[in-house]
């Protein structure tokens, strides 16, 4: 009963009413006292003085009062008060201390809520534990693509033999023009098997999801959307379910808004040729596709594995399917599936940068602890005096330990809340700046299991750094330090040497960092100067979507031809060409190809693999608007509308006809290219990021080709920042009905190629730097405290003629003694571990000499100059007052 | 006139509070003032121990208080004794009066009698 009475005072507000109460209830009975006594016939004055001393003291009614309330209170209260006064009095100390927590806390935090969003909690998918994802692996093909996409056809045949499934259902991704009154815009959509959502265990906010057979053939045009188109373009009204929506041209019924929740993966997130849009908006069934066995491998495969079933025996089920497949349709041998967990492969594009991450934090957070034992350690030496003193008054070693404690908890606390700012805001940050592939980022907050995290770490930090000084301490002799007096206090040597290891441990972690961020600054560095085989300046891409009118390619090419004239016209523009893809915008239209006489694929002269390419189609005027360089022959021009010519990459020669001209050649392969002459040679240009191998291409004309979603290339002589209005302007011109065109230079394409390698570089260099700082600090302190140390040897040393100079040039040697053993044994461990980042780096080894010797060089600058500073003070050290001190 | 101070065994003090409010409800001055009267002014509470004990009391449960107006016109708060006080009471006077009982064997040794 006591303790539940006890624990109700402690809510909030009730101690004070309580105090409150027991002030008004002493009050009122003295006031009855006095009155007693001013009825005794005393003299007033003499009644009211005896009146209280019978009554007897109200303070310490109070006090004694509050001690039944809240045993130890007292006690507590007093070593809070005290330990704010003593860090309030050294404001430098736990300036440091505490920003150097928040520092710590901050990023470990920031980066917590990071990976935890991430990667670690589970997708918003009914038990996602059992949701896999699947693609296809062929053989001959596994050293362009280890993995492709599925084939419908093996789809449907897992569907109807697989036993281990529940459910196993295909996505193709898209886009189309969705269009509501006068206003069209082009959103990303999903063709998908109609038990896509049951699969997934999704289930509609409003209306319903697909029903089973709504995929098949005849049945009626249906529609689900996402929560966010639903707001955004349809006001979230509840009434919009059963109507309909025009996507590209034809009318859809709207059955089904899903949750806002709902998350569906990008393109990115499943590998190279997944074609699902960046934010896939709608989902329409996807019906009535019935390719071949053995082409197409196009469908994105997510499966639900059946209770209790492991994903291994779902792998040997589908391989075995896989080896039917391949037997009865004479497929390559050695087809087989990859299966790898849902939650896995939506992580996995982020998981080498949250790797990078948090390695950084975790060096970051060590630094921050050996800085804050070093802090402790010097601000403990200081107050060796102060506990001797406390211990002789009689203070026992618990009573000690409680004050450090406090001290310490209340750094952790305030350490604790500015990490927790510190991340908040770095997050915010992270959200806006960072490249957009972190999968889920907008789901990032800080929540109750982030804070916990925060301050348990604050308080972790603290606690094993804050209590080793202080135990060391409380075991003090009193009587030796007492006895010698201000010149020298025991252990304090041993407390250098201490100092020394942790400041050689700093710089040691600070060189890993340092070396972590140098070489990623040098590998961003390497990749922006790959030789890319084109110009990014002044260069704009225009991608067009056509309205559904235009039906015909002829049509199309039309179109393409009249905005390429016009635009050729605008003052400033240099060149203008149609193009179906430009470079760094990924693979399409990949075929393997056919020389004459050959009725299989070509295969590499050196590696005796299948030589795989892109097709592009392009108008006249394309290597001149990208400045890609004409090496042998022609261009593409305008009178090749209808013939049948190719222009192929320098690399894709060289491998087609080693030692040949290949002018003249003739050339065939998929999406079109039919026994085409070649007519040109250009330079290799990259299709998907720098720091992969240039891409193979062939580039047709276009004419025959053009598609309703189409590139221009426009290429100015100046930079104008009017330039993409006026291109705007006069695509309406030519059809108003044409929705806004999305346009980037192609400097924006590079920038974005690298913007996860430059951020990664950002952060390390951050890390870096804070790491470089703290270190800086910690041999400062060391040096300082060295000196105040040596006061009287170093004064004795000047008074026996020692000249200053000489002797702050020992100090500073003697600083740089830990710094030189951190150097190095972080350097060897940098050697040691430089494996583990090599996939991270390009363009230079983990072990570049250039790159370890710069930051060789940059840390020693910054010792010596953390030693030189404290080191003036020898200057200052007055000789004749020294030896007078004795 | 300074009344002589009885220096009291650790407890005591409750017991004679209880045994106070046993008699009907009081307010603590009430409290101290019955305490001098009754022991003629040998045992003087002073406000830092009876405030403490009384609220060391009320939270065992053994009185309760309430605020009340008092025959003299004041707001003050008024403390009475529960079932549980009562109780207590009762086991305190008892081992009291055991050990009074024991003292007194010891300071005044009857002589054994057949």
């Amino acid at each position: 009963m006591i303790w539940l009475r006890r624990l109700l005072l402690w809510l909030p507000g009730r101690r004070r009413s309580r105090t409150r109460e027991l002030q008004e209830e002493l009050r009122a009975n003295l006031s009855l006292a006095l009155e007693d006594a001013a009825g005794s016939g005393l003299p007033p004055d003499e009644a009211a003085r005896q009146a209280r001393r019978y009554f007897g003291s109200l303070t310490r009614a109070q006090e004694e009062s509050r001690a039944v309330w809240f045993p130890g209170w007292d006690a507590v209260s007093q070593d809070l008060r005290f330990a704010v006064r003593t860090l309030a009095r050294t404001p430098g100390f736990t300036l440091v201390a505490v920003l150097s927590l928040a520092l710590g806390t901050g990023a470990a935090t920031a980066l917590f809520s990071l990976v935890d969003t991430v990667v670690l909690k589970p997708l918003a998918y009914r038990e996602p534990g059992r949701l896999v994802f699947v693609r296809e692996v062929i053989p001959p093909l596994a050293h362009i693509y280890p993995t492709l996409p599925v084939n419908i056809q093996h789809l449907r045949f897992w569907q109807e033999q697989s036993r281990s499934f529940d459910s196993l259902t295909a996505v193709n991704g898209g886009s189309s023009r969705l269009s509501t009154g006068d206003e069209t815009e082009v959103v990303g959509g999903a063709w998908v098997t109609a038990n896509l959502f049951d699969a997934l265990g999704v289930e509609a906010q409003l209306g319903r999801t697909f029903q089973p057979g709504e995929d098949q053939p005849g049945k009626g045009k249906v529609v689900v959307i996402t929560d966010g188109l639903w707001r955004r373009r349809f006001g979230a009204s509840r009434e919009f379910v059963g109507q309909s929506i025009r996507l590209d041209g034809a009318q859809y019924l709207v059955v089904g808004v899903l949750p806002a929740s709902f998350r569906f993966p990008r393109g990115g997130d499943l590998g190279s040729l997944s074609r699902l849009a960046d934010r896939t908006e709608f989902f329409v069934p996807l019906r009535g596709v019935n390719p071949g066995w053995g082409g197409d491998y196009d469908y994105p495969v997510f499966g639900r594995l059946g209770r209790g079933v492991t994903p291994a025996a779902g792998i040997a089920e589908l391989n075995l399917l896989e080896g039917r497949i391949a037997k009865e349709h004479q497929l390559d041998a050695g087809l087989h599936v990859q299966v790898r967990p849902l939650q896995e492969v939506m992580g996995a594009p982020v998981r080498t940068s949250l790797a990078v991450l948090l390695t950084a934090v975790l060096l970051l957070v060590l630094i921050v602890c050996v800085n804050l034992a070093n802090l402790l350690l010097a601000r403990g030496n200081a107050r060796a005096k102060e506990f001797s003193l406390r211990i002789a008054l009689g203070a026992s070693r618990g009573r000690l330990l409680a004050t450090a404690l406090v001290e310490t908890l209340l750094l952790a606390a305030a350490g604790g809340v500015l990490g927790l700012v510190a991340a908040r805001t770095a997050l915010n940050a992270f959200v806006h700046w960072a490249p957009v592939d972190l999968p889920r980022i907008d789901e990032v907050r800080i929540d109750g299991r982030v804070v916990v995290f925060a301050f348990g770490l604050s308080l972790l930090c603290g606690l094993l750094f804050g209590l080793l000084p202080a135990l060391r301490l409380s075991r003090a002799d009193p009587q030796k330090a007492l006895r010698a007096g201000s010149h020298s206090i025991s252990g304090s040597r041993h407390g250098l040497r201490l100092r020394e290891c942790l400041v050689g441990a700093e710089v040691s972690l600070s060189t890993l960092l340092l070396v972590l961020a140098g070489l990623l600054v040098s590998s961003l560095w390497h990749v922006l100067h790959v030789d890319r085989g084109f110009s990014a300046d002044r260069a704009l891409e225009v991608r067009v979507s056509l309205p559904s009118r235009y039906g015909k390619v002829e049509d199309r090419a039309a179109f393409f031809d009249l905005a390429a004239a016009r635009l050729r016209a605008l003052p400033g523009v240099r060149a203008v060409a149609t193009a179906s893809r430009v470079p760094l915008t990924g693979e399409s239209n990949v075929n393997s190809v056919k020389l004459e006489g050959g009725d299989d694929g070509a295969l590499d002269p050196v590696t005796r693999q299948l030589v795989m390419v892109n097709v592009r189609f392009i108008g006249q005027d394309y290597f001149n608007a990208l400045g890609i360089p004409l090496l042998h022959g022609r261009a593409i021009e305008a009178s090749d509308r209808d013939r049948k010519v190719a222009v192929v990459s320098g690399r894709l020669a060289d491998k087609l006809w080693p030692g040949q001209n290949p002018l003249g050649k003739v050339v065939s392969s998929g999406s079109g290219v039919d026994h085409a002459e070649v007519v040109g040679v250009v330079g290799d240009v990259h299709s998907t990021q720098l720091e992969h191998d240039p891409t193979l291409l062939i580039y047709i004309p276009f004419w025959k080709f053009a598609y309703q979603v189409s590139g221009l290339v426009v290429r100015s002589s100046a930079d104008s920042g009017v330039l993409p209005a006026e291109v705007r302007r006069t695509l309406l011109s030519i059809d108003s009905g044409i929705p806004a065109p999305k346009m980037r230079t192609m400097g924006d394409l590079v920038s974005e190629s690298v913007a996860g390698r430059r951020f990664q570089m950002d952060v390390a260099v951050a890390f870096a730097v804070s790491a470089l700082l703290l270190a800086a600090l910690g041999i400062y302190g060391v040096v300082a405290y060295g000196i105040t140390l040596r006061r009287r040897e170093l004064g004795i040393r000047i008074a026996l003629g020692a000249r200053a100079g000489q002797v702050r040039r020992m100090v500073v040697w003697q600083g740089l003694r830990p710094v030189v053993f951190g150097l190095a044994s972080g350097m060897l461990v940098a050697l040691a571990a430089g494996r583990l980042i090599r996939s991270l780096l390009f363009g230079v080894s983990a072990t570049d000499e250039w790159t370890l010797g710069t930051i060789t060089a940059v840390l020693a600058a910054v010792a010596v100059l953390a030693c030189l500073l404290p080191a003036h003070a020898v200057a200052r050290i007055d000789p004749a007052g020294v030896l007078r001190e004795e | 006139m300074k009344p002589s101070r009885v220096e009291f065994l650790q407890g005591t003090l409750d017991m004679l509070i209880l045994r106070t409010l046993a008699l009907g409800p009081l307010h603590g001055y009430g409290v101290a003032q019955a305490i001098r009267q009754t022991t003629e002014a040998a045992i003087q509470v002073e406000a830092g121990s009876l405030y403490p004990a009384l609220q060391r009391l009320e939270m065992q449960g053994l009185v309760t208080a309430k605020w009340e107006v008092s025959e003299r016109n004041h707001r003050t708060r008024s403390y009475r004794l529960t079932a549980a006080g009562r109780k207590r009471l009762h086991a305190e006077v008892s081992r009291w009066e055991d050990f009074v009982h024991a003292v007194s064997l010891v300071l005044n040794p009857q002589p054994m009698e057949e």
